[in-house]
């Protein structure tokens, strides 16, 4: 991500007069991350205006953002830039945050908990579907209003870009954050699922993940119902191809273990599967892996007849002795690998397959072995072949 | 001590520099006076603030009618960047400031306030005590071959 570069001077000119037509009723927040202030416009208002330094700006973000038409979502009303900051200039949401509400109320029922919850899904779904990650859901983000919990402050959401190795900007909220938000890789929609699944824990403790008592109040059933337990545990597995991959799953999974029929809810294993390779697809991949195998067996034999006037009797067998060696080891990566993708299940990215990734190492290591086999052939012909 | 043609104070409830002279000469110590008496300790920034609010202006305005870069303007109004004594002449014509008030606003910028006995400062009350724009008191400053306020080429 790019940050925005200063406006020219005309552009300034314009946004400080757009800047200066706000009067400022009060300051709601003042972070590192930008300036946070509830203004009006004369008469028009409230709204809620973000100051963002430049430099932590996504202005990508913010455009996607403003074509987005959800309820639950902050409506954008402007965006102008300053020589120092990015302002955006959006709807202001009354009402208490999730924060307040869990801290005067102590800690929600799980019915209460889940309503929240699922509103909170239904927002951050539809930003996933327009390529953002919010990356700070956290309770003083949520704001419970007369229609339901309203997710804001997009201050530090980024669009997804494929193929990047990690975030460029690494900032979040201690006990809500996923792992791979600290720097490790890049963060996606299951990032975000990690957060609601924390958030959740929250809303039914009543206590942040990591502070005291949290694990006391996990434990108790009575506090957080078995079901939901599990539900928590798996939207905030440190593996992100092990959590729900999707926010509207995650709240139709709590849902589910909400109802009293049902003891337990929908078998992980089914979604699980996107990221184990089926046994069709393992099969498809050994068949390739030994096929490549065979031809490489015929080669090596044929290359090599005892009637063959260039080589003597010790270049045979030294050439038979490469010719097995690779051969094993032709045969054995595809089968490590597919092993290893069963294994590692989290090591790509959220639209490739672990079985896809197999099979291109299978290819490169079919072309390897060839480009091996040849090499080896015209060694042992050159080499050892005048020899007599 | 006090005169009768006393000049009013320069806002409703500071008390007036030169009484606080009078009594910062006739202390013992600095300490003596400092503790009993409350400095003001106001930055450029928070004075720029105050004149925009009395004289009822929004910061596009004085940039337009001072003639500064926008974005150097923008950056003196967030206290990221200090004005020279030109550019800070420059900004109390953006302002619309009188001859006090001007004379505020560069000691509050730290530099030298207009001194009548120099030929060009002298020009330059003239132009602001008659509420001249930026604009005219630099052709003034040019008919009378002195230095414009806006260096030329910018």
């Amino acid at each position: 991500m790019t940050p925005p570069a200063p406006p020219g001077e005309a552009e300034t000119l314009s946004s400080i007069e757009r800047d200066d037509a706000y009067s400022v009723t009060r300051v709601l927040a003042d972070h590192p991350s930008g300036l946070t202030e509830l203004v009006m416009c004369g008469s028009a208002g409230p709204y809620v205006r973000k100051r963002i330094p430049l430099e932590l700006a996504n202005a990508a973000a913010w455009e996607e953002v403003s074509t987005i038409e959800e309820p639950r979502l902050p409506r954008v009303i402007e965006t102008y830039r300053l020589p120092d900051a990015f302002v955006v200039v959006c709807d202001y949401v009354p009402g208490a945050s999730l924060a307040e509400w869990v801290g005067q109320r102590r800690r929600l029922t799980p019915a209460e908990a889940v309503g929240i919850l699922a509103d909170v899904c239904q927002a951050a779904g539809e930003l996933h579907r327009h390529g953002i990650v919010h990356r700070d859901i956290t309770p003083p983000n949520v704001i419970l209003a007369p229609d339901g919990a309203h997710l804001i402050d997009l201050g530090i959401a980024r669009v997804h870009e494929d193929g990047a190795r990690h975030d460029t900007v690494q900032l979040g909220t201690m006990g809500f954050s996923a792992p791979e938000q600290f720097g490790f890789a890049q963060t996606d929609a299951r990032s975000d699922v990690y957060s609601l699944g924390c958030l959740l824990a929250f809303m039914l403790t009543g206590r942040h993940v990591g502070e005291q008592g949290f694990e006391r109040g996990m434990a108790d059933s009575a506090q957080v119902p078995r079901p939901l337990a599990q539900v928590i545990e798996r939207a905030c597995d440190l593996e992100p191809s092990a959590r729900y991959q999707t926010a509207e799953s995650l709240a139709a999974a709590a849902k589910e273990a909400l109802d009293p029929g049902k003891a337990l809810p929908v078998p992980a294993a089914q979604d699980r599967q996107e990221a184990r390779p089926t046994t069709r697809q393992k099969a498809v991949a050994w068949a390739i892996g030994v096929a490549a195998a065979a031809w490489g067996v015929v080669f090596a034999v044929a290359g090599v007849s005892p009637n063959n006037p260039t080589l003597t009797a010790s270049g045979v067998v030294m050439y038979r002795l490469f010719a097995t060696v690779l051969v094993v080891a032709w045969c054995a990566i595809p089968g490590i690998e597919l092993c290893q993708a069963s294994l590692r299940r989290g090591r790509y990215s959220a639209d490739e397959h672990p079985w896809a990734h197999a099979l291109r190492r299978t290819a490169i290591a079919a072309g390897v072995g060839l480009l091996a086999m040849c090499v080896v052939v015209l060694f042992c012909q050159e080499v050892l072949g005048p020899t007599s | 001590m006090a005169q009768t043609n006393a000049r009013p104070a320069d806002a409703d409830d500071e008390p007036l520099t030169d009484e606080l002279l009078e009594r910062l000469l006739a202390s013992r110590s600095p300490e003596a006076y400092l503790s009993g008496t409350v400095t003001l300790d106001t930055t450029l920034t928070d004075y720029l603030k105050r004149l925009l609010d009395e004289h009822h202006l929004t910061r596009a305005q004085v940039i337009r009618a001072s003639g500064l870069n926008s974005t150097f303007c923008y950056q003196v109004f967030q206290g990221t960047r200090h004005p020279g004594r030109d550019n800070a002449i420059m900004l109390s014509f953006g302002l619309g400031c009188t001859l006090r008030e001007t004379q505020r606003l560069l000691r509050h910028a730290g530099v030298s306030e207009l001194w009548c006995k120099k030929r060009r400062d002298a020009i330059i009350i003239f132009c602001v005590e008659h509420g001249m724009t930026r604009e005219r008191c630099d052709d003034k400053l040019y008919e009378l071959g002195e230095e414009t306020l806006l260096a030329a080429g910018e």
